[in-house]
Formats: C-alpha cells, structure tokens, sequence
C-alpha cells in the first residue's frame, strides 16, 4: 500500500474514533441534562401513572449503557430515530436546518477565507511594516467585538435604520437560503467580520514564521522578484499551518452559528438545536450534535490531508 | 398576513397536544369550539344550543345546521362524541383529559346528527363555560392527520413545514362570515428581539408575545402598534407550600405577603407594564371575586410577624418561565432584607422547571405563574383536594365544599356566589401570591388593523383586516 493510502486510512480509523468518543460524550451530556423527558413531553397536567408509561414507552428506565447501545445500533443502520415531542422522524426534521446551516457556513467559511488570506498575506509577507501593523490592529479590534454585538450593529444600522439589507434571514416557505440570497449577507459578515479577523492573524502568523527562514532570507539575497519568493517560497511553506489554521476556524463558524441563526431566525441547525434543548428532545439534540462534531471532525481530517499533500517531505519524493 | 411567534418544536397540529403558541393560534384557526370564552364573555360556536338537565348530570348538545368540515363533510354529533373522547384520553390528550373526568363514558351518545348528550358521574353546572368552551375543539371522526389537519373553522391549513411555519388559507365555506385576510402564515422567530427586528424591517405584520423589555424600547415609534391584554396574560406568583414548614404557620404566609410591594416589584421587574395583583388568578373574566380589598405592603406588620416566630432567613426556588420571576425574587429579597429576613434564591433553568412535578409539589417556597384563566377553570385544576397539580397543597373542606356547589348548582347566580366565596377562602387561606399580571403584549404594523386579544391571549385570524 502506497504511503497516501496508508495516511488516508489512517485518518480514517482515527475520524472514527474520534466521533464514537463524541457520541459517548453527547449521550451522556444530553442524558445529565436536568428534567425527565417524559414529564417534560406530557405537560404539568399530567398523571404520575402516565408519566411512567411513557418512560417505559420510551425505554427510560433502562440503564445508559444500554440504552446508548440501541442508538448506536440504530444509527448504524441509518435511523436517527424520532422526535420525542413530536414523534417525526429526527432525518426529516434535521434535513432542511442542516442544508440552511451548510449554505451558511460554506457561505461565511468562503467569505473568511477569503479576508484571512488576503489581509494575512499582505501584512505577514513584511513582518513590522506599516500595513502589518494596522492590519493586526484592526484584526484585534474586529476580534474583541462578540459577534452577536456585531450583529447586533448590523442589523440595526445596514437592516433597520438605512434599510439596505433584511433585519432577520427568513427562508421562504418551502425554499431553500439561495432562493432569496440576499438574507444570507448579513449573518455571513457577522460571522466573517470576527471569523476573518481570528484567521487572519492566525496565518499571518504562520505566513511571518516561513518568510521568515533561511531560504526565503537566501532567495530575496540572490535577488528574486519579491513575487516570485511569495509564490515560489512562501506560499509552499505556509499551506500546511494555513489549512490548520482554517481547520480551526470550522468549530469557531459551528458554534457561532448557533447564536446567529437565532439573532437572524435564520431556520439552521443552531436554532433547532437551541429549541430542543429546552425541550429535551434527546433524539434531535444527539443528531444535531453529531452532524456538528462530524463537520469539525472532517474540517480536522482535511487540514490534515492537505498538510500531507503539500509537505515538503512528500513533494521531495514525488 | 405574516404572524411571527414562538413555534417550540412546530410538528403536528394537535388539539390534543398542543406544542407551542404558534401552533396553538394556528390550532384555533381551524378548529372550531361549541362555544368560546372570547374576550371574556361567552361567544357563540358551532353548538346552536348547549344545555343541562335539571341536576346538570346530562348535557345536551345541539349543533347547528349546515356545518361543514374543510373536505366538504359534514359536522357530526359523531364528530363531537369523537372529540370527547378524544381530548378527554390521557393518551391523546395528555393536557386537557383532565377536564373531562367526570364524564360518563359508557353513556356518552350521538342521539342524531346533531345531537349529542353528554351524561356525567356528578352534577356539574358549571361544564359550559369550564369545559366545553375551554376543552372541546370538534375534530373529525376517524384517525386524524395533525400535520394537515380537518376542521371547520374559518382558516384551512394549506401546509404544514416545522421549519418554515404553517400556511392556512380562508375557508369560503365558514358558517358565520368571510374573513377579510385570505391567507395567513405563522412564521417560527424563537428569539423575541428578533421577533421585533423583523416586524420593523416588514418581514412579519404581527409580531406575537413580546416581553416587556422589548417593546419599552419602542415606545415612540409609531411605526407599530403596541398591544397589552390582560386576557392571556401570565399572573406572576410567590407559591407557599401551605403543608410544608414553615409555610405551613398562616402567620408566616401573612408576613409574606406583606412584605411584598406589588407595584414596586410592577414598576421593576415588568418595567412598569403590568396589572396589580390581588392573589387570584382570573383577573378581568366573569367570576373574578373584585370585592375583596386590595392586599397591601406593611413591612412593619411582617417584621413583627417574621420575629415572632423566629423567622430570619427564607429559601425560594426561582424560574423564569416566564420572564421576570427570577428577578421578582431579587426584588423580593432586597424588600425582606430591610426588615432583616435573609432569603436565599436558588435558580433553576426555565426548561427543567416542570420536569420534576413531585420536586414541584414538595417546593416550601418557589416563584411560579399561571396562565390567567376564568377562576371557573382555574381554581379546580390548582387548587383544592382534587386538583392534581396543587402547588399549594392548599385544600381546606370549606374550600372543597364551595367549589362542589360553584360547579353543580343549577342556578347561574348561585353558582356565582359559591365561586366567589371560593375565591375568598382562597385568598384569606391559600398559598397564593399574585403580585402581578405581566401583559400579553404583542405589536402589529399599521397595516394590520382589528386585532383582538381573546382568552389565552389568542388573536383570532377571521377578525384581521390587512391594509394594502
């Protein structure tokens, strides 16, 4: 086997890994949550009688182990089970926000990119120069604000009092974010303002760190074009941080969303997730949470191949 | 017409089951009831007539003539018997089954097809206004689809998507007019302020329940229109567990109740938007006992309660579900403080609150609030030896004994009289703390003309007119 296929099956066994511990982790999480979903799911009227006959329905009383066995088993076989508020299918109730969330997230994930590697790779190819410094300045500043201050501003200054942009991201009935494109600005600069503003200094950084080494110091000595060391040597080097760098910005987007989705009502995986905590509806909460940590998961496992792929090592012996 | 509201888990649309506020105004759109309690007084529904026996043990329902469900069927004794059983099953109906315990099941019948008869195992005078008008949505007979559900009232449901809200559409066919809105969608805004940004921005012409903070930023802006009703409204309490020291010492629930400046905690906790509370629930409905005297603030009495009986310190289990009990047991403890008393808030999530009901009912001292109801349908679920959830635990025979007689006396002013002395005994005994009524408050664009808050704080979608 090639040494590219052993890497990837590598990554593989440990994504698998990584996602059983989660799945422990957010069963127990959503299992200590306080309240029984049973009283919670009948209402305050409910008989004590009743109670426990839906707790048997739903196989409360069964020790955690077993009950997180069941799950496992039947998430194995592709069913995420149903609502216990509802008694709708957990697929179809998370199909629709997991697509708004994604179209958000590749959306405000592109709109960082791009602001993290432009503004980085202005001010880290010239460590100490003016541009670097206002271009740390103003990413230090964008990184102070929480974003749902951020949003806050925006959405009463671009949505309420100039009236450029919708105030709140309402998807229209039946239709998907990019049937109406436009609510989706406000959330990603949100996002994108904060996000951009931790990715740039991260990989201007990483970027300062390669500029800095020798051969990049011999290249500009020998008298190579300034472009030409950028592309030729810096970008090389500063890929694999790079894509560790934006691999991280992957949990920070998910668990942003969260709190944008609800300041926009924008119909996500966030806002779902919000509501059925305080439902306690465990099914939806574990998918949800499962669809999130798969997400960052992968964003980990691609950084990871694209380090591989662009290591020097490796380029040496292709 | 786009309503924005809190929509929980959205799913189906079940009288039965209602999951949130969203689908309950959707609910009262399609569904009709016999009769309905309105903005306080009796209205007519389906029901032409809806009369007792002479001991009230059997009831009879007459529909009226020409109903017709949305698929053209028509309206049923059948259906109505059907509906009873339905929301009087605690499987189907974990909520409502309550008020339909003391049916007769065996006997319940359709005499026709338009009439039903409804035999109880006790005289119940009361049962039009506290269960037919509040417990009796008339489904269909058959296995009914709540996701696109059948009814007869003046909206049909279109679509139903948890995630984008439900659209329904004017039923042409509705008995009594034609509503001047042709379709009406409820759209999920969980997030209040949120609610209120899109309302201003024109997303939505109605923004539904709002707290007090949101919409004391908007005073002034007369680019909504601000709603505040007392019918719905969260009557917001302190909960003394009447069987539980020392709350069990009626000198001690005395200094409590003195100790407490209504409007101060009015003015603080619901920024000045709220109603001044008496202890009882059902403040502005027919049967509210307004005879008794306005409980006052005597922080001197209460000190020398409190010392007499060695009380310095107090424990109170706050939530808020519903905004502002946590902080009115922060203003309740800055009142006590002046007089010496220590009371210790331990917080609890709003979500957990309800989830442990026998925690609930072994709490001495907790902050709680209940929907504002007719006392008629309040009192016999909360309070009394039959009431299931008896926050209070207070259940003395007089009070028993006057709620029997306000619910099976045959004569209407009687049957007052006994409610009302309920009430009075409550009030002079109970457990009960009624500060305050926060408002049912929700803001509309100056497009939407006509909207009216009935009981429950619904708004009725046939009343809306939509200006262009």
């Amino acid at each position: 086997m090639s040494s590219g296929l052993t890497y990837a099956a590598m990554r593989m066994a440990s994504a698998i890994a990584t996602l059983l511990v989660v799945s422990v982790v957010l069963f127990a999480a959503v299992d200590l949550l306080p309240g029984d979903p049973a009283q919670q799911m009948l209402g305050v009227n409910a008989t004590p009688e009743r109670v426990e006959e839906v707790r048997r329905q739903l196989n409360l009383d069964d020790p955690a182990p077993v009950r997180y066995g069941r799950w496992m088993w039947s998430l194995l076989q592709g069913d995420l089970g149903e609502s216990v508020r509802t008694g709708g299918p957990v697929e179809q109730i998370v199909a629709r926000p997991a697509l708004n969330t994604a179209v958000l997230l590749v959306a405000a994930f592109g709109a960082i990119v791009a602001v993290a590697l432009v503004l980085a790779a202005l001010s880290g190819v010239r460590e100490g120069s003016r541009l670097s410094n206002l271009v740390s300045l103003c990413a230090l500043g964008a990184l102070s604000v929480p974003e749902f201050i951020v949003a806050g501003i925006l959405i009463a200054v671009v949505g309420l009092e100039l009236g450029w942009l919708p105030a709140v991201s309402l998807v229209p009935i039946g239709g998907t974010p990019l049937d109406r494109p436009v609510i989706l600005v406000l959330p990603v600069v949100s996002l994108a303002i904060v996000g951009g503003a931790f990715g740039a200094r991260l990989i201007r950084a990483a970027v300062a760190d390669v500029a800095r080494m020798p051969h990049v110091e011999a290249a500009r000595l020998s008298g190579v074009p300034e472009g030409r060391v950028i592309l030729r040597h810096i970008v090389p080097g500063a890929i694999p941080p790079t894509a560790q760098v934006l691999a991280f910005l992957v949990p920070f987007l998910v668990g942003g969303a969260v709190v944008i989705e609800r300041i926009f009502a924008y119909p996500g995986l966030g806002s779902l997730l919000v509501d059925r905590v305080s439902l306690r509806d465990a099914p939806v909460i574990e998918a949800v949470g499962l669809l999130q940590a798969s997400a960052v998961i992968l964003a980990f496992q691609a950084a990871d191949v694209v380090g591989f792929l662009a290591s020097p090592s490796r380029r040496t012996a292709a | 017409m786009r309503i924005g509201g809190l929509a929980g888990a959205g799913g189906p649309l079940d009288p039965g089951n209602v999951t949130s506020v969203l689908s309950f105004l959707a609910i009262n759109s399609v569904f009709e009831f016999p009769a309905l309690h309105g903005d306080g007084e009796l209205e007519p529904g389906v029901a032409e007539s809806i009369t007792p026996n002479g001991d009230a043990t059997v009831w009879t329902l007459t529909l009226r003539e020409g109903l017709l469900f949305h698929d053209g069927s028509p309206v049923r004794a059948q259906d109505v018997v059907a509906s009873i059983a339905y929301m009087g099953n605690f499987e189907t109906s974990p909520t409502y089954a309550l008020g339909w315990i003391d049916v007769d099941w065996a006997n319940l019948r359709a005499i026709d097809d338009r009439t039903a008869e409804i035999p109880l195992l006790r005289p119940r005078a009361d049962y039009l206004e506290s269960v037919f008008a509040v417990f009796l949505p008339i489904i269909k007979e058959g296995a009914p689809d709540f996701m696109v559900p059948v009814g007869s009232g003046p909206y049909q449901v279109e679509s139903n998507d948890g995630a984008d809200g439900v659209v329904v559409v004017r039923n042409d066919d509705w008995w009594e007019f034609k509503p001047a809105v042709e379709r009406v969608i409820t759209v999920p805004i969980n997030d209040p302020g949120a609610r209120i940004n899109a309302l201003k921005s024109g997303e939505i012409d109605i923004a539904y329940q709002l707290p007090p903070a949101v919409v004391r930023a908007e005073e002034g802006n007369d680019d909504i229109t601000i709603i505040r009703s007392s019918l719905g409204a969260a009557a917001m309490i302190f909960s003394m567990n009447t069987s539980l020291p020392p709350f069990d010492n009626p000198e001690v629930r005395e200094a409590v109740r003195l100790s407490v400046d209504r409007q101060t905690m009015i003015n603080s906790v619901l920024l000045g938007q709220g109603q001044l509370g008496n202890d009882l629930v059902g403040l502005g409905f027919p049967g509210y006992n307004d005879q008794l005297p306005q409980r006052t603030h005597d922080l001197e009495r209460a000190q020398a309660l409190f010392a007499a009986n060695g009380i310095s310190e107090l424990d109170i289990v706050a939530s808020d579900i519903a905004p502002g009990l946590v902080a009115s047991a922060e203003v309740l403890a800055a009142q006590l403080a002046t007089i010496g008393v220590t009371l210790n808030i331990d917080e609890l999530p709003a979500d957990a609150f309800f989830a442990d009901i026998p925690r609930l009912l072994s709490t001495p001292f907790m902050t709680m609030y209940f929907s504002n109801r007719p006392a008629a349908v309040h009192l016999p679920q909360f309070v009394g030896s039959t009431a299931v959830v008896n926050v209070t635990a207070f259940a003395a025979p007089e009070f028993d004994a006057a709620m029997l007689a306000a619910q099976s006396t045959a004569d209407a002013e009687e049957r007052l009289q006994h409610l009302l002395e309920a009430q009075a005994i409550e009030w002079e005994q109970g457990g009960t703390i009624v500060w305050g009524f926060s408002p049912m408050i929700l803001a509309h664009s100056p497009k939407v003309e006509n909207v009216k808050v009935i009981s429950d704080g619904l708004i009725e979608f046939e009343d809306l007119v939509l200006r262009a």
